[in-house]
């Protein structure tokens, strides 16, 4: 295991996706927040313009930052991990790698817990370290207003996001059965407008995908309320069960 | 001898194509064992079976005596294929890549290294040892790919038109390599299009025909070519039905 982690790291660090995906998320996350909450405070947009940012404007500045931050967590997690995921399994078909990947005394099971651990631990610190800039940038942008409660709120925005990007893992799947990463695109775009379809007519309580964003309150504090710990643990017990499923495929693929 | 990599009477089909019919051939250790044969008669695919890219319809393999799919961390390690695609990631180094391929291969991180310089110098590789994959041409490319699937010192060598992408440089480079392999005694299997290279380095030419072994070359001899032509429109001959639905595909 020490072996297939020590080489899928250095091929995860070296790919464009993983360094790409990690300065957007990281950066756009805090300047996104506090940046929008900045313009719907001001003065420089006014009628409808103003109630497209409804959101940025409810509550202190600290708490319009979180409420943003968890906006745009809850998409940017899965659709960068998700891509992340279909990247690090279809690339091996794409580029026709995955023949190298038999005969060799590091088993494929092996190296698909790699990925998948890689994958993981990826997100959640990615998540961790967008959900920790944006503190310090809401700190920075509102010290005032700053503390215990917005410090439980940063967590709750974190542990939501975290969830997300976990629940990029089965796309993994979907790059191994399509042989390819373009299969689980097209399933990352059609769970993202699932996501948003599900949440808009209320079916988002038992849908992986959209219940993480309503527990960290996107669909408003009485939503959030009605999040139920079995609900939570579902989606990451889809999360989980998603990477088991994409490391047993990947360790029974074969190459006709 | 007890051979080192056996396929004994292996089947394989697709749809109405059977790629494997009743396949049985074998490599010793010590030994080059070219393989010939026209595009699809079958030489990918008996390759595929015996590392477990694929599982035979029919038919029994043994690499070092056990079942692919059953076959553990060491005889895996004894193990050098490039069959598809080398071992090869085009965002890493090339000296990184061998690194990478000789510890899959079972190598500690010191001993990798030590050989990935080792084979640098071999493969007269050093000059792009810092350069990304990626901005190798096809040739590097696949001099890199047996580097990859060499550098571990393997028992068994399994390989698929090693030479296709190389210049005159390289095949010497890498028939080198296979003599020195099997002198050192390892079994090779090996695949190409090239008669009179294979001619020039294997102990066994079989002829690969419609999925099966129909028959084999001398090493040495004339005019192979037209020997190998023979043999394939004689069995042809033989079987018309085959024949035809080979050439309507």
């Amino acid at each position: 295991m020490t072996t297939a982690l020590a080489v899928e790291w250095l091929k995860f660090r070296r790919s464009a996706i993983a360094r790409v995906a990690t300065v957007a998320i990281a950066l756009v996350t805090p300047t996104m927040s506090v940046g929008l909450v900045s313009l719907a405070r001001s003065d420089l947009l006014t009628g409808p313009s103003k109630d497209k940012f409804a959101i940025a404007l409810v509550g202190t500045a600290n708490e319009a930052h979180l409420a943003l931050a968890n906006q745009v967590l809850a998409v940017a997690m899965v659709l960068s991990a998700g891509l992340v995921s279909a990247w690090i399994f279809g690339r091996e078909f794409v580029d026709g790698t995955v023949g190298s990947l038999f005969g060799l005394p590091v088993a494929r099971r092996e190296i698909a817990l790699a990925k998948t651990v890689i994958a993981a631990t990826w997100s959640v610190a990615l998540c961790a370290v967008a959900t920790a800039a944006t503190l310090v940038a809401s700190w920075v942008a509102a010290p005032e207003t700053m503390d215990s409660t917005i410090i439980r709120h940063a967590a709750t925005v974190f542990g939501a996001g975290a969830i997300m990007g976990l629940l990029g893992l089965p796309f993994g799947w979907l790059a191994i059965r399509t042989r390819g990463y373009m299969g689980a695109f097209g399933g990352l775009i059609f769970v993202t407008a699932f996501g948003q379809l599900s949440a808009a007519v209320g079916w988002g309580y038992w849908v992986p995908y959209v219940v993480p964003a309503l527990w960290a309150g996107a669909g408003g504090a009485d939503a959030a309320a009605l999040v139920t710990p079995w609900e939570l643990g579902f989606a990451l017990a889809f999360a989980v069960a998603g990477g088991v499923v994409t490391v047993d495929a990947f360790r029974r693929v074969r190459v006709s | 001898m007890t051979p080192i990599l056996e396929l004994t009477d292996v089947t394989k089909i697709y749809g109405p194509e059977r790629a494997l019919d009743g396949l049985t051939l074998d490599v010793v250790a010590g030994e080059i064992h070219a393989i010939v044969g026209l595009n699809g008669a079958g030489k990918t695919t008996l390759m595929r079976a015996s590392v477990g890219m694929l599982h035979p319809d029919s038919g029994v393999v043994r690499v070092f005596g056990s079942d692919p799919d059953a076959a553990g961390p060491g005889t895996w390690a004894r193990v050098g294929q490039m069959i598809e695609a080398p071992l090869a990631y085009r965002e890493l180094t090339v000296r990184e890549n061998l690194v990478a391929a000789a510890r899959l291969h079972g190598l500690e991180r010191g001993a990798a290294e030590a050989t990935a310089d080792r084979w640098l110098a071999a493969f007269d590789l050093g000059h792009w040892a810092a350069r990304r994959a990626n901005t190798l041409s096809l040739g590097n490319r696949q001099r890199l790919g047996l580097a990859c699937a060499l550098a571990h010192g393997p028992e068994l060598v399994i390989l698929d038109e090693p030479t296709i992408a190389l210049d005159p440089g390289g095949v010497v480079i890498v028939r080198d390599a296979l003599v020195a392999s099997a002198a050192a005694g390892a079994g090779v299997l090996v695949s190409s299009h090239h008669l009179d290279e294979v001619a020039r380095i294997a102990k066994r030419i079989s002829v690969i025909h419609a999925g099966k072994v129909v028959g084999t070359l001398k090493p040495g001899g004339v005019d192979l070519e037209h020997r190998f032509f023979e043999m394939v429109r004689e069995y042809d001959a033989t079987r018309p039905v085959a024949s035809e639905r080979r050439k309507a595909s």
